[in-house]
């Protein structure tokens, strides 16, 4: 299957008050050399990023897989306390498919310190393109002062963050709650990871019958890496099943999702364990002990979690 | 002539007592099951069927507790079957599913038996038996006849006879048909009797594989899920509607299957008049199985049979002749392998049908399918009608908005309209709004197998044919074919590489032509 390419412009750098005209040099740059060829613009969503300028290339990465699926507007935020704000580079994607040319993704790449943050939301704001909805990723911890964040996503109609960035885990995943609670649509790239968990979960309680108010304990093993998901896993449990669910933090550090799960359900054991690219599930009650079954692990990188959280956003 | 339908749920609902339920319920995920393949070493099972199983894989669908089991004649191994299949799906499969099949290899065995001998159906149930233990398919069965449609009362009957198409103890027991089903009315409902006497109709899935097409399906998001359209979807506002399947390719090495069906079976009864019903309906009360089907069905019992000496002047049939396509030289319908040199059988058919609704009184649909046109193209097209007044250009009349749903390739929804050329003097010319599908969505699109082998699994009929829609269906064909039959002319010609016979263009009517996509 021969999919369509994609043909990227050559960086163009400009100063903030003449991004617009920059712009509309790349949708230049981007016309095919043939006479009387044309280029359509097909953007379906305005995308604010905002990240470490360490996880740069991260982010790009994130975003050619995004495009492939969502064609945007991309403000790529890079925090550096070393940059110097005022200019912006930007470059331009098209596909091409056979004669057939769109734009699909118009990036505007700024550096700038979090000093400088709070002029960002004036910069972005004009640029935003009119009647798509717009997404902000925040792609780094949630700070203690949550004021720019809280200006650009009073822009945006959906924040997306990932809870494995987090810090102070217990204290960010609060305030992401608090967030839902004023109302705010929020993804959490964390949550959709485990999604596989949550559906080998639900597979095995489908195996018993369940009586509400029946007792559950039982432990999750995580590494490091894994604790938001950890901690989101238990607190969905607690929260359907009233279970007592402990945090066993000793599994391997680089593991994004937990390494086992096990719960007590009245008479019944579910363990869930991961063995390369599956989870694999075991359900035994007092009467009978099933075969194993599998659900395959989380099948995507940061970028296709973005591509989902962005269709669900 | 309609069959009375029960009343059917979208999908089997998921217990209410588990408290982790809605993980399942929102994920359109499958109980377990095994999938019996009956034809496993046929062409179909190795290029669609299959890969588009390790779509499903990929994309996470697969139900936990998976088996397929392969049944054929061929002495084949397990070994020898997943060899084949794993070429499958390098060749056709969707990129990277292969390691999928890799890790899937040992839920695919191999069973060798004939369609006609019991003894190879005990045995079948003997096996899966074996395989609900081994590998966690809880009873649930699934059987897809991918066999040539001659075979199709053997299996039905021996899948009865042994008690597999019972569903007992909340297990279920469904079976997928493939097209053709049936050649006239007479043969379909014959076949009909027989799935009944195997299964409930909620139990069987008539595959038509253009309902799996996500553009298809977009003819229902569109008209329903958008308010600008719906209130000029009639006929005061639609002048006509052209409905294309064209394929560049000759028949090929089919000639001898073709001569048996003509363009008209083959394409016409199923994806043509499956695409109109969807443009034609009615809103559903609902997006249930029966719900949409019901309003389908409604479509086809508008439409009245022809009286055979009204087919003349409302369709078109033709053959091909010696051209030339892409530089090369093409043969005639009539010098392909396995076709009688004074072939009868039609390569292009087109008709003008009228749905009798008030919604469509005055609108004729036509539809076309032919092989051997210029391009491979599948599109609808709402012709809308001029504006009651002529403002510009001397009064001149200038093209009509034209609404074109495309189905492939290049997928997607345009709209043609006038807008004044730049300049001082009042010029119109037309221009058009584009949207492509595989820009706003990028991505690789799932095989329309892929969807329909899912909602199999899951017991959502939605997107196949019923048995009521493929009898109207038929009743409207056979129709035209008595006429045809009755006036024994000879099909028109068209030469290879053109778009198609010029009586084609007077079917429409003054002021109208048929679209060169
Ligand atoms: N191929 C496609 O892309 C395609 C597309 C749309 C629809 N279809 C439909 O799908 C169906 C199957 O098509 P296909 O192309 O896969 O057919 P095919 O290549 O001719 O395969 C026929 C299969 O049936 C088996 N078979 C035939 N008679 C048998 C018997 N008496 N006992 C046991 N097995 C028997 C053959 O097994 P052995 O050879 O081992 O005996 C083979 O596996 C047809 O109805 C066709 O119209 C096919």
């Amino acid at each position: 299957m021969s999919g369509p390419a994609l043909l990227r412009t050559a960086p163009v750098h400009a100063e903030w008050k003449r991004i617009p005209e920059a712009l509309r040099s790349l949708w230049r740059a981007c016309l095919p050399d043939q006479q009387g060829a044309d280029v359509a613009r097909s953007l379906a969503i305005n995308f604010v990023a905002v990240a470490a300028a360490a996880e740069e290339d991260a982010l790009r990465e994130t975003v050619d897989k995004l495009v492939r699926r969502t064609p945007c507007r991309a403000f790529l935020l890079l925090l550096d306390p070393a940059a110097r704000p005022g200019t912006a580079t930007l470059a331009a994607t098209t596909r091409t498919h056979g004669a057939l040319r769109d734009i699909v993704l118009e990036e505007i790449a700024v550096r700038l310190p979090a000093s400088a943050m709070p002029q960002i939301t004036g910069l972005v704001r004009p640029l935003l393109e009119n009647d798509l909805p717009n997404h902000l990723y925040w792609a780094t911890r949630l700070p203690a002062d949550e004021s720019t964040l809280d200006a650009l996503a009073s822009m945006c109609d959906h924040l997306i963050v990932d809870s494995k960035r987090f810090g102070a885990v217990a204290r960010e995943l609060d305030a992401v709650q608090q967030r839902r609670r004023r109302g705010h649509r929020v993804t959490d790239l964390t949550w959709l990871r485990l999604r596989p968990w949550r559906r080998a979960l639900a597979e095995a309680f489908d195996r018993f019958p369940w009586q509400p108010g029946a007792p559950v304990t039982g432990t999750i093993r995580h590494g490091g890496n894994g604790l938001a998901a950890a901690q989101l896993l238990a607190n969905w449990l607690q929260a359907r099943t009233q279970a007592k669910v402990a945090l066993d933090p000793t599994g391997g550090p680089t593991a994004l999702c937990p390494e086992r799960v096990a719960l007590a359900v009245a008479g019944c054991d579910i363990e869930l364990t991961t063995g390369g690219p599956q989870v694999r599930v075991s359900v035994s009650t007092p009467e009978r002990c099933d075969l194993p079954f599998h659900v395959p692990q989380s099948r995507g990188t940061d970028g296709d979690l973005v591509g989902a959280a962005v269709d669900l956003g | 002539m309609g069959h009375r339908m029960p009343n059917q749920p979208a999908m089997d609902p998921a217990p209410t007592s588990n408290p982790l339920g809605d993980e399942l319920r929102g994920a359109r995920t499958a109980k377990p099951c095994a999938l019996v393949i009956f034809g496993a070493t046929g062409d179909l099972t190795k290029r669609k069927l299959v890969p588009s199983l390790m779509g499903l894989a990929k994309d996470g669908l697969l139900p936990p507790g998976f088996a397929v089991v392969g049944f054929a004649r061929r002495a084949w191994t397990d070994a020898d079957f997943r060899r084949e299949l794993a070429d499958g799906v390098r060749q056709f499969g969707r990129p990277d599913t292969i390691g999928h099949f890799e890790s899937l290899a040992d839920a695919f065995s191999f069973h060798q038996s004939d369609f006609g001998e019991a003894a190879g159906y005990e045995a079948l149930a003997a096996r899966l038996d074996q395989l609900d233990r081994a590998r966690g398919t809880a009873g649930n069965r699934l059987f897809y006849l991918a066999t040539p449609p001659s075979s199709y009362s053997a299996i039905l009957q021996n899948l009865a006879a042994t008690g597999l198409s019972k569903e007992k103890d909340g297990r279920f027991a469904r079976v997928i048909i493939e097209k053709p089903f049936g050649r006239d009315t007479a043969t379909a409902q014959a076949l009909n009797e027989q799935v009944r006497a195997a299964f409930r109709e909620r139990q069987v899935f008539r595959i038509d594989h253009y309902l799996g097409k996500e553009t298809v399906q977009n003819i229902l998001a569109l008209r329903f899920a958008n308010g600008i359209f719906e209130p000029l979807w009639n006929e005061k506002f639609v002048d006509h509607v052209q409905i294309t399947v064209a394929e560049s390719i000759g028949v090929g090495s089919r000639g001898g299957y073709f001569e048996e069906s003509g363009i008209i079976r083959d394409m016409i009864q199923n994806h043509l008049m499956q695409v109109l019903t969807l443009v034609a309906m009615e809103p559903p009360a609902a997006l249930t199985a029966d719900a949409v089907r019901d309003e389908k069905v409604k479509v086809l019992k508008a439409i009245r049979s022809f009286k055979p000496d009204e087919v003349a002047a409302a369709t078109v049939r033709a053959q091909y002749t010696r051209g030339s396509f892409g530089g090369e030289d093409a043969k005639g319908y009539r010098e392909e392998e396995g076709v009688a040199p004074e072939s009868m059988t039609e390569t292009y058919a087109a008709a003008r049908l009228q749905v009798n609704t008030w919604r469509w009184a005055n609108t004729p649909f036509f539809l076309r399918s032919a092989k051997r046109l210029p391009r491979r193209v599948t599109e609808v097209a709402i012709h809308f009608k001029q504006p009651p007044q002529l403002l510009f250009e001397d009064g001149k009349p200038h093209q009509p908005n034209v609404l074109l749903l495309r189905i492939q390739p290049d997928e997607g929804v345009a709209l043609r309209f006038g807008a004044k050329v730049p300049g001082p003097n009042v010029r119109i010319r037309d221009v058009r709004m584009d949207f492509r599908y595989g820009t706003a969505f990028g991505g690789e699109t799932a095989d329309a197998y892929e969807r329909l082998l899912l909602d199999a699994m899951l017991g959502d009929g939605t997107l196949f044919a019923r048995a009521d829609e493929v009898e109207e269906a038929w009743r409207i064909v056979d129709s035209i074919v008595a006429g045809w039959k009755q006036s024994g002319a000879r099909p028109d010609e068209y030469v290879a590489g053109t778009w198609g016979p010029e009586r084609a263009e007077s079917l429409l009517g003054p002021g109208r032509a048929w679209r060169k996509p």
